[in-house]
């Protein structure tokens, strides 16, 4: 049989398996598209991530003001980690923070944070207590996903302190 | 000159018939077998089908160009990975703390996870003096 003929057979085995065969070829092409958009959702994130929302909340199971209704995002989170019923806003503070910038976040003058961008849309979050350093962190925040920070017993109840970034991708 | 002389005598030979069992038989059998008959189509498509059967089933064989082909978008998967690793981060590398080791109060701790049932990062800070609940928080 002629080389020609060869080569057709083979052009002919490539279409009768065209899923897999598609997969194989087009394998790397995905892969850069999915590296790429990473790459980019993670540039859009460490320049829309800057809007920062601190709250401080008073957890109690007695039947005091509740901020935070059952069904609330918010609650959805606080309620498997922190596990009161009641929880009652103390204070709020909202900041932007921009590169270089390192911004305070007052929700009260009790407890406040420091944050500070870091590169990759990272953020260091210094947690105070009055003058005192209490905890260093640092995070790549998230859409949807805020930090709950747990504070001191106060009284029957528990201080808790979150961070959400609305702007996160 | 000698064997040259045996060949002719030979050749002459079977022309005349005489040597029916020598090695020329062989040599007329190959012939007979060359002349043959070709294979109909029938037989000429049952080859044309066990050829495409055994190209369709593409073999793993190492040094195999499928082989090969396998092996270099392996490697550069591989590198995708590397590259998206040091650009994005470690996800581990997400969410990490540390108490603040000039703190006053010794016992302080805290661990930091994400819960995957809240859907929330958690720093979990124990160890704190407790408030009295008529203490102030301004």
């Amino acid at each position: 049989m002629p080389m020609s003929s060869g080569w057709a057979g083979i052009r002919i085995c490539r279409q009768t398996i065209p899923s897999g065969e598609a997969v194989v070829r087009f394998f790397p092409l995905l892969l850069c598209v999915f590296l790429g958009a990473g790459v980019v959702t993670s540039a859009r994130g460490a320049d829309a991530a800057n809007l920062v929302h601190a709250q401080l909340f008073l957890a109690q199971n007695s039947d005091i003001r509740n901020d935070v209704p059952k069904g609330a995002p918010l609650r959805k989170s606080l309620d498997p980690v922190i596990g009161y019923n009641f929880y009652q806003q103390l204070g709020d503070a909202w900041a932007k923070v921009d590169a270089d910038d390192p911004k305070w976040l007052l929700p009260c003058k009790t407890f406040y944070f420091q944050i500070h961008p870091l590169e990759n849309g990272a953020y260091r979050v210094s947690l105070w207590q009055e003058k005192q350093l209490i905890v260093n962190c640092s995070l790549t925040p998230q859409r949807g996903v805020p930090l709950i920070i747990t504070g001191p017993r106060h009284g029957e109840g528990l201080l808790v302190l979150v961070l959400t970034w609305p702007d996160a991708i | 000159m000698t064997n040259f002389e045996d060949f002719t005598r030979e050749l002459e030979g079977e022309d005349e018939g005489k040597t029916s069992g020598s090695g020329l038989a062989g040599l007329r059998d190959l012939l007979r077998k060359g002349l043959s008959p070709e294979p109909s189509g029938q037989e000429q498509a049952w080859a044309w089908t066990r050829l495409q059967a055994r190209l369709a089933t593409p073999e793993l064989i190492p040094g195999s160009f499928l082989w090969m082909r396998l092996a270099g978008w392996g490697a550069m998967a591989g590198l995708a990975l590397v590259v998206g690793w040091a650009t994005l981060g470690h996800p581990k590398d997400r969410l990490t703390v540390q108490v603040d080791p000039f703190h006053e109060e010794p016992s302080l701790y805290a661990v930091a996870f994400h819960s995957s049932e809240a859907h929330a990062d958690v720093v979990w800070v124990g160890g704190y003096s407790d408030m009295q609940a008529n203490d102030p928080i301004r």
